[in-house]
């Protein structure tokens, strides 16, 4: 179902939670920031674990601002999991339906149902302490679904596990939303998982919104220093001043930037003419940092994608520091984005 | 059996610790003696007594003994009152356990120090305290009589099944406040948000998910109780007040000091002990369960938010608070004026006055002058030379038990700490068997009571010291080993200052042990008087002041070890 939010507002001795949240139905909303931006917060407030100081909460055309948890019909699957240990993985994930007096047949067919669909059939008796966190998460994540709720929360739920499990995990939970349909919030706060799994990206920072977009908006067209940074592979240069109002930066990512020995001729490109800083192997490229000095005396840094055979034609793999070469840093301009520090 | 024992199980600090493969030092052969001569010797010629009643193998006694109807309605009796103080302790610790794991208030603090009192309050004074302060003409009589201006003491308890459950439930609530709450407070709070967004409200919440959870705290903390009770000895000798209630520890007393017995006390031994042993099992299981629900966190768990109480819950908390500060201040503030008063007319009427510590250590004529001397005397020579042994004994077993790997550890562990596990009566009953095979003791006496103390105490050294020596990382000690320090210049740089916090406090516990201690003393050796001892016999011949007086030494004297207790910084209990 839709969810909505009317200027939300909670605050805390030390921090305010200031930000409307929108969700599409059958949407996955990821909500990202460092930690301490607030995102938890958002989540709490919706789920009702948190009340608001302020501001109203819509699901659907419902206003469920006031309704304990017991009454929301929200799912939510925490980043401890909070399997409940003194329970089988049957009790655990028939808990809600048995909460709404669901008849005990059906019970047994939506549990079974549900462990076949996170990939765990014939589990029902085990209990939660003879599971592996990846299973843990699983009967967690059908438990949160089992009563067909109305919206489903994601508290960080991967961020205890191992990085393959991860980008395992991460495509289930995609591919079972999108089977059910179901309106998603998902908190996170790695870039990565939140450009692969949403529709909408909410980049949160200290309580409050600072940009909000499909991945690709966020990605390609950051508004604000803070975004550009946090989202993916960033180069930021102060802009020249008689060329910008003052405080702005070129952003470009390193994957645009190509770099040359020779001075490019007629061409609209933006270039930075550079001394070679490190040069350090990624596997499928090479990362070629330049500088234009020290960063106290004013310089930058810039950063770039170079395939192996243009590190051979460039012959700087064996570059001494002491005497670095100079190199020609160029960006299309269509690839560069000016953007207010 | 003794108190002392109620800490967070070791199971939890399951850290890795550094075996070393080498031979323990012959040296740690003395702990063998000690344990074989001191604790093993004794409760054997106990055991040996049930069996061998006049040297010879006779079942008979003993099938006599425990089959008799008396023993049966004493065992029947025991059961009945322990399982009614049992219920009654966790009723009491319950609420509290709620609050201080629900809310954050002003108080908050105030409720865990005072729920500590009991914990270290030797049992003399809880009697002391309780004659003095629900007494017919006791403190609190007193002042209801005033109140409600009535002629009569409106509460009669003294001397009845009610008085030794009210005992009880004030000595042991704490055990069940503690460690209820110590395991509420570790449920991560995710779970019950968790509950609450698939639908169960707030009552739902609780017997669903909370109360099960809380199950092996309420059921560990209930068998421990339920044993401190069952091996009751002071509160019932004094506050059961007679044969109509006795328990099967006073009756082993009554029936080698009064009856002169010893075979049937040796029977009743046996029976005590296998029951003891058993609940003791049960305790050790329902111990372990609750360790592995502690460590039970699935995940990075938020720590748990204490929300601030609504105004019912306001009310909740200063009636807690205040019942609280009646019945574990009352009963202690009443022994401490007391000793300040004396009556002035035959109406009761009572003036502020110095005169029974004058009398207590003044060489004046007066009859307790005589033996509250000698008492504060003995005491402090056998707490002084208890608490080194205690000590000495403990570090060396910690050491022995946690440093190396030792072929049959765990049985070696389970034996050397039987003492937390046998009754101090049986073990003084023990000590009574042996001094009467050797002739002529005169003052050597007082060494076996400074045995039968450090037995008594040692168990709760090694626990302590073992607790930090298990948290010192093996890394700490390699790096010294890889810096050059052979293992006795680790011990001596780096182990050694680590523990001494824990030795510190581990000694004035011990100390205070030794000081508080009655069972094991009175059924050894009624000759040599010690503090608690004194007062007992005060209390006997209704010479209460002065046995306020004592009583609030006694006060001081554990205060002053708890303190230092408390300053190294153990916060186990």
């Amino acid at each position: 179902m839709e969810l909505s939010t009317q200027e939300l507002k909670r605050s805390f001795a030390d921090f305010t939670f200031e930000a409307d949240i929108h969700a599409a139905e059958g949407e996955l909303v990821c909500l990202l920031g460092p930690s301490g931006c607030g995102k938890t917060t958002g989540l709490q407030l919706i789920a009702g674990i948190l009340a608001p100081h302020r501001g109203k909460i819509f699901l659907g055309q419902k206003d469920i601002t006031t309704l304990p948890p017991w009454k929301r019909n929200i799912g939510l699957v925490f980043q401890d999991y909070a399997l409940f240990p003194h329970m089988t993985v049957y009790d655990n994930i028939a808990y809600g339906l048995k909460q709404r007096g669901t008849p005990s047949h059906i019970i047994r067919s939506r549990v079974e149902e549900l462990l076949k669909l996170v990939e765990l059939p014939n589990y029902s008796r085990r209990r939660p302490e003879e599971l592996s966190g990846g299973e843990k998460q699983r009967v967690a994540l059908a438990r949160a679904v089992a009563p067909s709720p109305a919206l489903l929360l994601l508290d960080e739920p991967l961020s205890a596990l191992d990085a393959r499990l991860r980008t395992q995990l991460r495509r289930e939970i995609r591919n079972i939303q999108k089977r059910i349909g179901l309106t998603t919030i998902y908190v996170t706060h790695d870039q990565e998982e939140a450009l692969s799994l949403a529709d909408k990206i909410v980049v949160m920072r200290k309580g409050t919104i600072e940009q909000s977009g499909t991945p690709q908006e966020l990605y390609n067209k950051p508004e604000n220093e803070f975004v550009a940074r946090f989202i993916g592979n960033s180069n930021l240069v102060p802009c020249d001043p008689q060329e910008c109002k003052g405080h702005e930066y070129y952003f470009f990512r390193p994957e645009d930037t190509r770099v040359g020995t020779t001075a490019p001729h007629h061409t609209d490109d933006i270039c930075f003419h550079l001394s070679l800083k490190s040069l350090e192997y990624a596997g499928p490229y090479y990362i070629l940092e330049g500088t234009s000095g020290e960063k106290t005396s004013g310089g930058y840094n810039v950063r770039a994608h170079v395939s192996e055979q243009d590190i051979g034609r460039l012959n700087i793999r064996d570059f001494s520091p002491d005497y670095p070469p100079q190199l020609w840093f160029r960006i299309d301009q269509s690839k560069t984005k000016v953007i207010p520090k | 059996m003794d108190r002392y024992m109620v800490e967070s199980s070791d199971a939890l600090m399951n850290l890795p610790s550094v075996r070393r493969w080498e031979r323990p030092h012959p040296a740690f052969l003395i702990l063998v003696v000690f344990l074989l001569l001191l604790f093993y010797l004794p409760i054997g010629s106990v055991l040996l007594q049930g069996f061998f009643p006049e040297g010879n193998f006779d079942i008979s006694v003993f099938i006599k003994t425990i089959f008799s109807p008396y023993t049966l309605r004493i065992l029947w009796f025991t059961l009945f009152q322990a399982v009614l103080s049992t219920l009654f302790s966790l009723l009491l610790g319950l609420p509290g356990a709620y609050l201080l794991s629900m809310y954050t208030f002003p108080g908050r603090k105030l409720i865990r120090a005072a729920s500590g009192v009991p914990f270290v309050l030797p049992p003399i004074l809880v009697v002391l305290g309780f004659v003095i302060f629900f007494g017919n003409s006791g403190i609190l009589n007193t002042l209801l009589m005033q109140v409600f201006d009535q002629a009569e003491p409106p509460l009669r308890v003294l001397y009845s099944l009610k008085a030794i459950i009210l005992a009880h439930g004030f000595y042991n609530f704490p055990i069940a406040l503690r460690l209820i709450a110590s395991l509420w407070q570790q449920l991560p709070p995710s779970q019950e948000w968790a509950a609450q967004t698939l639908g169960a409200p707030r009552r739902r919440l609780f017997f669903t998910i909370t109360l099960p959870q809380l199950m092996p705290a309420i059921l560990a903390a209930s068998a421990l109780i339920f044993m401190f009770c069952f091996t009751s000895f002071a509160i019932i000798l004094v506050l059961g007040g007679g044969p109509q209630f006795t328990t099967v520890e006073v009756e082993i007393y009554r029936l080698a000091k009064t009856s002169f017995d010893i075979s049937a006390a040796g029977a009743l031994s046996i029976v005590a002990l296998a029951l003891t042993l058993g609940i003791m099992g049960l305790y050790v299981k329902l111990q372990n369960k609750l360790a592995f629900h502690q460590e039970l966190s699935t995940g990075p768990v938020r720590p748990r938010t204490y929300n601030r109480p609504s105004p019912l819950g306001y009310v909740g908390i200063v009636g807690y608070i205040g019942a609280m500060l009646l019945i574990v201040a009352g009963p202690l503030l009443a022994v401490v004026v007391r000793s300040l008063q004396k009556p002035v007319s035959r109406a009761g009427e009572l003036q502020f006055t110095f005169e029974w510590y004058r009398q207590l250590f003044g060489s004046g004529a007066r009859q307790f002058g005589r033996i509250a001397l000698p008492a504060v005397r003995n005491s402090m020579i056998i707490g002084i030379l208890a608490a080194v042994t205690a000590v000495a004994v403990g570090t060396a077993l910690s050491y022995l038990t946690v440093r190396y790997r030792l072929k049959f550890g765990k049985l070696i562990d389970t034996l050397s700490m039987a003492p937390m596990a046998i009754s101090s009566v049986i073990l003084g009953l023990g000590y009574f068997l042996i001094s009467r095979s050797l002739p002529e003791l005169g003052r050597a006496r007082i060494f076996m009571i400074v045995a039968a103390h450090s037995v008594i105490a040692y168990p709760f050294v090694a626990r302590t010291v073992s607790s930090v020596l298990k948290k010192i990382p093996p890394s700490q000690l390699q790096a010294a080993m890889l810096l050059g320090a052979p293992p006795g210049r680790v011990f001596r740089t780096v182990e050694f200052p680590l523990m001494l916090p824990a030795l510190t406090a581990a000694g004035a516990f011990a100390f205070a042990i030794s000081m508080g201690e009655i069972n094991a003393t009175l059924v050894f050796s009624s000759s040599t008087v010690t503090i608690p001892l004194a007062i007992y016999r005060m209390i006997g011949s209704y010479n209460f002041f002065g046995a306020c007086a004592l009583g609030t030494i006694l006060v001081a004297v554990c205060a002053v070890a708890f303190t230092l207790f408390d300053v190294s910084g153990n916060t186990e209990l």
